[in-house]
């Protein structure tokens, strides 16, 4: 589903991200860990087509980002670590503005829109201006947005973060089903025992250079991920 | 702690003035010519009415009057300019949240924030009571006690005005937490404010003729029913200590008075004015649109969500509507009162269209609106739509915004001025040309110098490069040759609405071209902003 290959990106001479390169199947939820700094987002970014980058290739399902950015990015979702949403549109007309540039068609949006706002305890506040959404409410509406076209793979960035118990709840039930039917997810995140619960793959980045991938399993051993994580990071400091 | 707010103040302050030109050296320095400019401009039209006003008032005794009549021009201004100012930073400030949960007196907070509506009122004050200096020095001898007494005097205006500030900005906040619309609310509130800049600006010269005239009655009224400002002209004209001392007291006490009252209640009213309005949801049968169509509908609603925006990039389109209606109605009278030469063998309804183009060449919709993606430009960069498309749409959306305008004014110019079928192509035309051309300016030039980092983007609309130079570009693009046309090309013959639509033309060859270039490697171009 996604295959990122020798990816090098570099912000004037130093380089962001290094060499780096992870490979996703379909039904696989990969983590994306590392310290803040280390080319998480930056590599989620190239990823999606938002910025460009050196060195490299990313492939989406066959096809090149580089070469065909408009067919790589009707098949994924992006969720930015701090989800700035248009805060002059109301809620619904965001998710419709979201729906008509995706191209959804009238019908589907309609279903989709009632069933993830309804997952995500949104429906009542979509008449609302953005602008006076909570953080969380923000990350909810960037997550309704983001199913709406039905992705086949997703990219977040921090995707728990603001969210309350029960919606992280449900975005881990969501990221499951998606998978189960033959999607793929990319996240990055901090807590390491919600990647070590969820994840099927694991890739751990430090100074922009991939330190250790794998299966979950093959990973952390016996040992848990933080446990892995820390030792390598002390290895490395 | 005072110490520290005050400087985050200055810091945000200096930040929206200092960024107009963005990093770039060069683009700073013509910035900064074209602010002085603007500056050295107002200064000298303030500078000769005033000049106008000095030597027949201290002939006829009435030195005061002339004194109040500054202080009372910029006491309105102060008011004018700082009541918005007072409601987002006294009220609304985005940063009274954090500033709440911290351990700092709520008496420093209002310390801090007054303090700069203070410096906009000081920035006001200058900039009418300078010239009035100046222009009585010239004129007069002024000694060391006098100079005193005219900088205490001015000093203290701003101290006047606030109290005032404080509480329309407290009616703007307290009425627009009850308004579902808040920026029809707000954008009414400029329109005011436009209307009687606009009313006061064609008074006063009818009123500098009264005063200079026949002073005595105005003079009696003042000293009747506004004291503060008889006693501050009488203190400095007179050298009057116990007039000063007067008006002093009465600039302090208000002031005094209201940042006791707000200080004691500054948590209340900071909660009181949230808004709490809410509106339930209701599904509704919505049509589905092309990419192109959502990102222009979303360029519409983000313009005609903020009256900023609407007012500083649309408010030419309203001039024209107003200007087209009262040609229409008025033509001899204006165009008398244009002082074109008399020999000038152009119809007023040409006239008419090249003020309606200089209008259409206010508008500087498509000039933000890339930098007004500011932290969400993860979405239209993130969406699967070609780079191209985005830029169609922002183009598409000031076209859109401006075409109503035109079409009413190119519709009555036709039923007041049309006299053929090429009169009738002019004037829907030409207007619409300016109107294609400065989209593709604005658009260009917001692509060469975006501008993401603002904090309000007032910014953005007001103070960018790219505002500045699409202004500058239409002004020099469609004016000049316009101008040319019209003085020039007139005495040619009867071929003055072809040279017309032969710039039509051009304008349209110019914007396709600017088009052209713009979207040339669109997609990498928009990938690295």
């Amino acid at each position: 589903m996604l295959k990122i290959e020798h990816l090098t990106k570099k912000y004037g001479e130093k380089k962001a991200v290094d060499d780096l390169s992870i490979h996703i199947s379909p039904g696989e939820i990969y983590a994306f860990i590392g310290h803040n700094g280390a080319g998480k987002t930056t590599t989620i970014k190239a990823v999606c087509g938002i910025i460009d980058f050196n060195c490299g290739e990313i492939f989406v399902d066959g096809a090149s980002v580089r070469q065909d950015p408009i067919e790589c990015k009707k098949k994924i979702a992006y969720i930015p670590d701090n989800p700035d949403i248009y805060d002059f549109l109301t809620g619904i007309k965001y998710l419709h503005f979201i729906a008509d540039v995706y191209g959804v068609s009238k019908e589907a949006r309609g279903e989709r829109i009632h069933r993830f706002a309804d997952m995500f305890e949104l429906t009542k506040d979509l008449a609302q201006p953005v602008s006076s959404y909570s953080h969380g409410m923000k990350q909810k509406l960037a997550i309704v947005s983001a199913l709406i076209h039905e992705p086949s793979l997703m990219m977040l960035d921090e995707p728990f973060v603001g969210l309350d118990p029960v919606a992280s709840h449900t975005l881990k039930q969501l990221m499951r089903d998606m998978c189960r039917s033959g999607g793929a997810i990319f996240f990055s995140t901090h807590i390491l025992e919600v990647a070590e619960k969820l994840c099927d793959k694991v890739a751990i980045i430090r100074n922009g250079k991939l330190v250790v991938s794998g299966s979950m399993e093959d990973v952390k051993g016996d040992t848990s991920l933080e446990d892995v994580f820390l030792e390598l990071e002390g290895k490395n400091a | 702690m005072l110490k520290s707010l005050l400087k985050v103040r200055l810091a945000s302050f200096r930040r929206s003035f200092v960024q107009v030109g963005g990093n770039k050296k060069s683009v700073k320095i013509v910035m900064s010519v074209i602010l002085i400019y603007a500056l050295v401009s107002m200064f000298f039209s303030i500078g000769a009415m005033y000049y106008q006003l000095c030597a027949p008032l201290c002939s006829s005794e009435l030195l005061w009057l002339y004194f109040a009549v500054v202080a009372i021009s910029s006491f309105n201004m102060c008011l004018i300019g700082s009541v918005i100012a007072a409601d987002s930073m006294l009220f609304e400030a985005k940063d009274n949240e954090l500033l709440l949960s911290m351990p700092i007196p709520a008496k420093y907070v209002l310390a801090s924030r007054m303090s700069m509506l203070l410096l906009i009122n000081y920035a006001f004050v200058f900039l009418f009571a300078l010239p009035a200096g100046i222009v009585y020095l010239m004129q007069f001898p002024v000694s060391a006690v006098g100079a005193a007494i005219f900088a205490a005097a001015f000093l203290a205006l701003p101290f006047l005005v606030l109290p005032f500030s404080c509480f329309f900005g407290w009616l703007i906040a307290l009425a627009s937490s009850k308004v579902r619309r808040r920026s029809l609310f707000v954008l009414v509130y400029y329109l005011l404010i436009f209307v009687a800049c606009l009313a006061i600006y064609y008074t006063l010269n009818s009123y500098t003729f009264k005063i200079i005239s026949d002073g005595q009655p105005l003079a009696d009224a003042v000293k009747r029913t506004l004291p503060p400002f008889y006693l501050l002209g009488s203190a400095i004209a007179d050298k009057n200590l116990k007039n000063l001392l007067l008006y002093l007291v009465f600039a302090a006490v208000p002031f005094v008075l209201v940042t006791a009252l707000i200080s004691k209640n500054y948590y209340k009213v900071m909660m009181t004015s949230r808004r709490t309005l809410t509106k339930e949801y209701v599904e509704k049968d919505v049509k589905a649109l092309s990419s192109f169509w959502a990102l222009t509908k979303k360029e519409i609603s983000y313009f005609l969500s903020r009256p900023v925006y609407m007012m500083n990039a649309g408010i030419g389109l309203l001039i024209m509507l107003v200007f087209t209606i009262a040609a229409a109605l008025k033509g001899e009278s204006m165009l008398a009162s244009m002082s074109l030469p008399e020999d000038l063998p152009v119809s007023f309804g040409i006239i008419a269209c090249a003020v309606i183009c200089l209008c259409a060449s206010t508008a500087t919709i498509s000039a933000p609106s890339v930098s007004l993606e500011g932290k969400c430009l993860w979405i239209p960069k993130s969406v699967p739509v070609k780079a191209e498309v985005i830029f169609r749409s922002k183009i598409a959306a000031h076209i859109f915004i401006c075409l109503p305008f035109t079409v009413v004014s190119g519709a009555i110019c036709s039923a007041a001025f049309g006299k053929g079928s090429m009169d009738i192509a002019v004037f829907f035309l030409l207007p619409f040309s300016v109107v294609v051309f400065c989209a593709v300016l604005g658009l260009a030039a917001n692509m060469k110098f975006p501008k993401f980092d603002w904090i309000n983007e007032a910014v953005a609309i007001k103070q960018s490069a790219s505002v500045l130079v699409t202004i500058a570009g239409s002004f020099s693009a469609v004016l000049l040759p316009l101008f040319l046309i019209i003085f020039y090309g007139a005495s040619s013959g009867g071929g003055l609405n072809y040279l017309m639509l032969s710039f039509c033309a051009v304008l349209f060859a110019a914007a396709f071209g600017l088009y052209s270039l713009l979207k040339k490697d669109a997609d990498k171009k928009f990938k690295e902003l």
